[in-house]
C-alpha cells in the first residue's frame, strides 16, 4: 500500500540545517499495523506528516496505492487525504467551536456525503465509540480519553484505508490509553492499515511490525507476528 | 458546507464578542458616514439634470480684461448679446435673457395687499423651450411674448393666493417706471433644489421695454450696449460640439470686438452643468459650491471606509494564531485551500453584510441631522435612489474582497503539520504589511486632526478680525419702493431718534457685510491725471453724512460730507484700496484728485481706512462713496436697547406709521456678516463629522490592536513578571512598537497635511500661520491614545496573578 524509498526531509533555520529523514526507505502492506519508535526528535512525526501528505519531502519516492505522489500538488494531495487518510493525534486536535457531532461529521462533509448519510455514520462510529451520549458536547466538557474517542471516532467516519496515529495515547492515563489501543486493533482487523508513532513499548506490542529510528533513519524492523 | 461554514462563523462571532463589535462597528459607521456623504456629492453633481436640454444649455458672462490678464469675472452680459449671437452663430438655436428684479426683493400688491418677493426674473419668450419647468396652468405657446405677463411658481401661487391656478389672477409691482399691473399667464412647478437659477416669479422681458427710458439698459431692438445687467442663456442647436462653439464664438467676440470697439471686455461661456461646482464669478444667482471641497470630502469618506476595512484585516489576521488550529484541523479532514478561503470570505461577507444593516439603522437614526449639516434640502431622498443601494451593495463586495481576502490568503496558507504541532507561536507571515496598515491609520489620523485644527482656527481667527465697522447693535431697514413714501425719510428719522433707545440713523446704498456685488461696479474708473492705467473694477455705492460716524469707520484724510454737501457737487469718499489701485503714493496726496467716470469728473473729498465689506474671508475691494441723502437702500440704526425684539418691534411700529403701504424688512448687520460663512461653517461642520468618525474608526483598530498584542505576550508578561519586571517596565514593552510607528505616521502625514493646509488656507486674504502647535497637538494626542489603550490592557493582564496567567497558556 505504501512504498517509500530513500525519503528526505530537511528543516532549514537561519543558523544550522536539520536532516529530519536520512534516506529513510520501507514499505507497508495492506491490512497491516506498524509501530514507529525511536528516541524525541528523530524525525517520528515528520515521517507521519510526509506519509500523511500534510509535509513535503525534500527528495526521494512515495508510492501510495501503486501511485507515485511526491510530486502531486496541494490540492491532489487533499484530495487523496480526505478518501483514503485518518489522523490521530496526542493532542487530539478537536475544533473548540464544534460540538462532538458536528466534529465527527466534518470529513463527511469535505467528501461530499448527503445529510441523511452523514447522518447514520456518525451516530453508528459514536455508538462504536461509545461517546454517542455525548454528541451535543464541546471539546471541552469531555474529559482526555473521551476526547481522544472523538478523535478516532472523526478519523474511522469516512472508513479510511490508513489511519495515522501520532502518539494516540501519550496524554491518556493508561486505561484510557488501552481503551484507545483495543479500539484501533479492532479497526485493524476490520482490514484498516495503522501506522502508528508510539514512546510505549507496551502500545508497540498491539502492532504487527515495530520499525525503530534514529537520526532520520531507520535502524531496525522486527515483526511481531 | 456553507450551513457549517455560517455556524461555526456565527459561533465564532459569539465567542469573541469584542472581536466582533469592533469590526461591526467599525465597519457599519464607516459605511453608513461614506454613503451619506456618497449621497451628498452625487446631489453636488446633479445640479440641473433635471434639464432636458441641460448638455446644450450655455451661459454666456463677461470677462474684464486689464490687458492681458483677467481683471474681473462677472455672470451678467449685455441685452443685446442673446439676440445677436442667436442670428449670427448657426450654432446657437434660441436664447433667453434672464434679468434679476430687484435684488434681493421686490415689493409685489395684490389688491393692495404687499408682500416681498425674492427671486423674480424677467425672461425672453423661449425660457420654457430651454429650461424644463412642468407647466401646470397655461399655454406655453408665446407665453412671454408681450408685455406684462407673469408666471409664478406653485408655492407662489399657494402663498399669496391661497390657490394654485391663479391664471387670469392680477398682480402689480414697482418697477423704475412705476406700478405695472401684471396678468399672471403661468403656473409652474417650484424649481427643484438642484439648480442655480431658481425663481419664485418670471415675467415677460418685453414689459421691461414698455419704459423707453430704460430701454439702453433692457436692451431693445436697437443695438445699445449700455447696460450690463442681464444674464444671458443660449441653447446650442443638436449635435453641435461644444468646442466648436466655443471656436466660432472666440470668431465672434473679435469681430464684435473690431465692430463695437469692446477693448476692455470679452464674453465667455460655460456650460449650465459647470456653474454649480465650478463658477465663482459676481452675481451669481445663488453662492455656488466648490468642486474641490466635494472631491476632498469624498477623498476623506473613503479614507474613513478603508480605515474601517484596515481594522477588519488587522484583527482578523491578529486572531490568527486562535484560528490556525481549526485551519489544520480541516485540512487534516480533507479541506482544500479553496475551501478554507470560501470559509474566511463568508465570515467576511456576514460581518460586512450585517455591518450594511446596522449602517442603515445609523442613517435612518442621523438622516435629518445630516441633511441639516451638509446643507441638503430638507426633503431630500436618501434611500430613494437606486444609486444608494448600488453604492451600499459595492460597499460589502468591496469589504468581502479587500478585507476578507488578505485574511483568508494568510489563514488558509497555513500548514497543519507545523500549526498542529503546538511549537506554533504566531505567524511572522504580512506583519509588515500589518504594520504598514497600522501606519496608514496613524498618517490618516494625523493629517485629518491637523487639518480639522486648522480649520477651526482659521475660522475663529476670521470671526475676531477687526472688520473696521462696528456692526454691534445695528438694525438694517430696506427703503419703501415707492417714490412718494421715500420722501417722508426725515419724519421717519425723526421719530426714530425721539425714541430713545434708538442712537443714529444713516443712509446708504449698500451696507457692509452684504455681498459685494449688491453694490454697482464700474470698471476702468480712473484718475483724471492717470498715473497707472489699469482696468480694475470699481465699486460704487451712495452715502449720506451719518453713514461713516454710525458705521464706525476711520476716515484718516479728508473730511466726511456735511450739511452742505450735494450729490451735484460730485464729490466722493474712497477707501485705501482704491488709493493704492490708482498708484497714489501717499493717502495725503489723494484729496483733491479727480477722478473720470459715468462721463463726469468727480473730486476725492476723503480716504477712508478699509474695511471688510463681505467678510474677511475676501480681500480688500476699492469702493467709492458717493453723497445721496435719499431714503432708496437701506436706513441702518443704532440702538442700545438690549432687547433686540422689543427694539425691531419698536422701529417697525414707526416705519409702518410713516410707510403705510411699505412691507417692513429688516436684518442685523452682524448676521448679514455671519452668513457669508455659511459655506465654511457647512464644510467644517461635515468635514468634522467625518474626522470623528475616522478617529472614532482608527481608536476602535488601535484599541483592537493593543488587546490583541496583550493578549498574544500575556504568558511573556507573566514571566517577565516572574523575574521582576514592573507594570512600567512592561508598559514601556509593548507600546514601544505602537510608538514607533506614530513616529513614522507622523514623517509621512506632517508634509502631507502641510501641503494640503497650505493650499486650503490660499482661499482666504486673510490667514493664519501654520503654527507648530497644531502640528505637535494632534500627535500628542495619538501618542496619548496609544499610550493609554495599551496602559489598560497591560494593567489589566499585570496585575493578574503570573501564576493565572502562566497556567492559562
Ligand atoms: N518546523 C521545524 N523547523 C525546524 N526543525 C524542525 C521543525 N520540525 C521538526 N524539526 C526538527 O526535525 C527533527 C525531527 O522532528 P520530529 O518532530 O519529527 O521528531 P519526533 O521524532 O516526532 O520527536 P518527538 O518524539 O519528540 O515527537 C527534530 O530535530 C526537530 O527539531
Ligand atoms: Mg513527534
Amino acid at each position: 500500500m505504501i512504498k517509500i524509498k530513500d525519503l528526505e526531509k530537511y528543516y532549514k533555520t537561519e543558523e544550522l540545517q536539520t536532516i529530519a529523514l536520512n534516506k529513510l526507505s520501507f514499505e507497508v502492506k495492506q491490512g497491516e499495523f506498524i509501530a514507529v519508535m525511536g528516541p524525541s526528535g528523530c524525525g517520528k512525526s515528520t515521517l507521519l506528516n510526509i506519509l500523511g501528505m500534510l509535509d513535503d519531502s525534500d527528495g526521494g519516492s512515495f508510492i501510495f496505492n501503486g501511485e507515485e505522489v511526491i510530486n502531486y500538488n496541494e490540492r491532489k494531495r487533499a484530495s487523496i487525504r480526505k478518501h483514503n487518510i485518518g489522523f490521530v493525534f496526542q493532542s487530539f486536535n478537536l475544533i473548540d467551536q464544534l460540538t462532538v457531532f458536528e466534529n465527527v461529521e466534518l470529513p463527511l462533509i469535505y467528501t461530499g456525503v448527503k445529510k441523511a448519510e452523514r447522518k447514520k455514520k456518525v451516530e453508528a462510529v459514536l455508538e462504536k465509540m461509545q461517546i454517542m451520549h455525548r454528541r451535543k458536547h464541546f471539546p471541552q466538557q469531555l474529559s482526555g480519553g473521551q476526547q481522544q474517542r472523538v478523535a478516532v471516532a472523526r478519523a474511522v467516519v469516512n472508513d479510511p484505508k490508513l489511519i495515522l496515529a501520532d502518539e494516540p495515547t501519550g496524554n491518556l492515563d493508561s486505561s484510557n490509553g488501552n481503551e484507545v489501543m483495543e479500539l484501533l486493533t479492532e479497526l485493524n482487523d476490520q482490514g484498516t492499515t495503522i501506522i502508528m508513532v508510539t514512546h510505549s513499548e507496551h502500545d508497540a506490542k498491539y502492532s504487527h511490525r515495530i520499525i525503530r529510528m534514529l537520526d532520520g533513519q531507520k535502524v531496525t524492523e522486527n515483526s511481531l507476528v | 458546507m456553507i450551513k457549517n461554514y455560517f455556524k461555526i462563523a456565527w459561533r465564532n462571532f459569539k465567542k469573541d464578542k469584542s472581536f466582533t463589535f469592533i469590526n461591526l462597528l467599525g465597519l457599519a459607521t464607516g459605511f453608513a458616514i461614506t454613503l451619506l456623504i456618497v449621497q451628498y456629492v452625487r446631489f453636488e453633481f446633479s445640479y440641473e439634470n433635471t434639464h432636458v436640454n441641460a448638455d446644450r444649455l450655455v451661459r454666456l458672462t463677461t470677462d474684464y480684461m486689464d490687458g492681458e490678464t483677467v481683471a474681473e469675472q462677472d455672470c451678467e452680459t449685455n441685452p443685446p448679446l442673446g439676440p445677436l449671437v442667436t442670428t449670427e452663430l448657426p450654432e446657437v438655436e434660441n436664447f433667453t435673457r434672464v434679468y434679476p428684479l430687484g435684488e434681493p426683493t421686490v415689493n409685489i400688491s395684490i389688491e393692495n395687499e404687499h408682500f416681498i418677493l425674492d427671486k423674480l426674473f424677467a425672461v425672453d419668450n423661449a425660457f420654457f423651450d430651454m429650461f424644463t419647468c412642468p407647466l401646470l396652468y397655461g399655454v406655453k405657446k408665446d407665453i412671454f411674448k408681450q408685455p406684462n405677463q407673469a408666471v409664478l411658481t406653485e408655492s407662489t401661487a399657494l402663498k399669496y393666493f391661497g390657490k394654485k391656478d391663479v391664471v387670469g389672477e392680477m398682480l402689480e409691482i414697482p418697477l423704475s417706471q412705476g406700478l405695472v399691473l401684471l396678468n399672471i399667464v403661468g403656473v409652474v412647478a417650484d424649481s427643484p433644489p438642484n439648480t442655480h437659477l431658481k425663481f419664485n416669479m418670471l415675467i415677460s422681458y418685453p414689459t421691461m421695454l414698455s419704459d423707453k427710458a430704460l430701454q439702453g439698459e433692457y436692451g431693445e431692438e436697437e443695438d445699445n450696449w449700455g447696460g450690463n445687467n442681464t444674464l444671458t442663456y443660449i441653447l446650442l442647436a443638436p449635435n453641435v460640439n461644444y468646442d466648436d462653439f466655443t471656436t466660432s464664438f472666440k470668431e465672434f467676440n473679435k469681430r464684435l470686438k473690431e465692430e463695437k470697439g469692446f477693448k476692455k471686455a470679452r464674453f465667455i461661456g460655460q456650460k449650465i452643468g459647470k456653474i454649480h461646482l465650478y463658477s465663482h464669478k459676481t452675481f451669481e444667482t445663488e453662492p455656488n459650491g466648490k468642486a474641490s471641497s466635494v472631491f476632498f470630502l469624498l477623498g476623506v469618506a473613503f479614507l474613513v471606509i478603508i480605515s474601517a476595512f484596515v481594522n477588519y484585516i488587522n484583527l482578523a489576521t491578529s486572531k490568527a494564531l486562535d484560528r490556525a488550529k481549526e485551519v489544520g484541523i480541516r485540512k487534516v479532514v480533507g479541506s482544500t485551500r479553496t475551501q478554507l478561503r470560501i470559509q474566511f470570505l463568508i465570515e467576511s461577507l456576514l460581518i460586512n453584510v450585517a455591518a450594511g444593516i446596522f449602517a442603515i439603522t445609523l442613517i435612518l437614526v442621523s438622516k435629518t441631522k445630516f441633511i441639516e449639516v451638509a446643507g441638503l434640502p430638507a426633503d431630500f431622498s436618501i434611500f430613494g435612489a437606486v444609486f444608494f443601494w448600488i453604492i451600499l451593495g459595492a460597499f460589502i463586495l468591496l469589504g468581502v474582497l479587500f478585507s476578507g481576502l488578505y485574511p483568508a490568503l494568510v489563514l488558509s496558507s497555513f500548514k497543519p503539520s507545523s500549526v498542529l504541532k503546538g511549537k506554533f507561536t504566531h505567524s511572522t507571515q504580512g506583519v509588515l504589511f500589518r504594520k504598514s496598515l497600522v501606519v496608514f491609520q496613524f498618517s490618516m489620523t494625523i493629517i485629518l486632526l491637523i487639518q480639522i485644527f486648522t480649520i477651526n482656527k482659521q475660522l475663529e481667527f476670521l470671526q475676531n478680525i477687526d472688520l473696521g465697522v462696528n456692526t454691534n447693535q445695528t438694525v438694517v431697514v430696506s427703503a419703501p419702493t415707492q417714490n412718494t413714501e421715500r420722501k417722508n425719510y426725515s419724519v421717519f428719522k425723526q421719530e426714530l431718534l425721539a425714541n430713545a433707545s434708538v442712537k443714529s440713523v444713516a443712509l446708504s446704498g449698500s451696507v457692509p457685510g452684504q455681498m459685494a456685488s449688491q453694490m454697482s461696479t464700474t470698471t476702468g474708473i480712473n484718475l483724471s491725471e492717470i498715473i497707472e492705467d489699469h482696468n480694475y473694477n470699481f465699486y460704487l455705492t451712495t452715502i449720506d453724512a451719518n453713514y461713516i460716524p454710525v458705521m464706525g469707520m476711520t476716515l484718516i484724510e479728508g473730511n466726511n460730507f456735511d450739511e452742505t454737501s450735494h450729490p451735484d457737487k460730485r464729490e466722493v469718499i474712497v477707501n485705501e484700496e482704491a488709493i493704492r489701485l490708482w498708484g497714489i503714493p501717499e493717502t495725503k496726496e489723494a484729496i483733491g484728485r479727480k477722478l473720470k467716470f459715468w462721463g463726469s469728473e468727480w473730486t476725492i473729498k476723503g480716504v477712508l481706512k478699509n474695511y471688510h465689506q463681505e467678510s474677511a474671508k475676501s480681500a480688500h475691494i476699492p469702493i467709492i462713496h458717493r453723497y445721496f441723502d435719499q431714503f432708496q437702500g437701506f436706513a441702518s440704526i443704532k440702538f442700545n436697547n438690549t432687547d433686540p425684539k422689543e427694539q425691531i418691534a419698536q422701529i417697525e411700529a414707526v416705519y409702518k406709521s410713516v410707510f403705510p403701504t411699505a412691507p417692513f424688512s429688516y436684518f442685523f448687520m452682524d448676521n448679514e456678516y455671519d452668513k457669508q460663512y455659511k459655506a465654511d461653517k457647512q464644510f467644517q461642520d461635515v468635514f468634522s463629522v467625518l474626522t470623528g468618525f475616522a478617529i472614532l474608526i482608527a481608536c476602535l483598530g488601535l484599541f483592537g490592536l493593543a488587546s490583541f498584542t496583550v493578549l498574544k505576550r500575556k504568558k511573556e508578561i507573566g514571566i517577565r513578571k516572574v523575574i521582576g519586571a514592573s507594570i512600567l517596565n512592561i508598559l514601556v514593552l509593548l507600546s514601544k512598537n505602537f510608538i514607533k510607528m506614530v513616529f513614522l505616521a507622523m514623517l509621512i502625514g506632517i508634509p502631507i497635511t502641510y501641503l494640503i493646509a497650505t493650499k486650503w488656507l490660499e482661499n482666504f486674504a486673510f490667514r493664519i500661520e501654520l503654527n507648530w502647535w497644531l502640528f505637535v497637538l494632534p500627535i500628542v494626542l495619538i501618542m496619548g491614545l496609544v499610550v493609554f489603550s495599551i496602559s489598560i490592557k497591560t494593567i489589566n493582564a499585570a496585575i493578574v496573578n503570573p501564576v493565572q496567567s502562566l497556567k492559562d497558556e
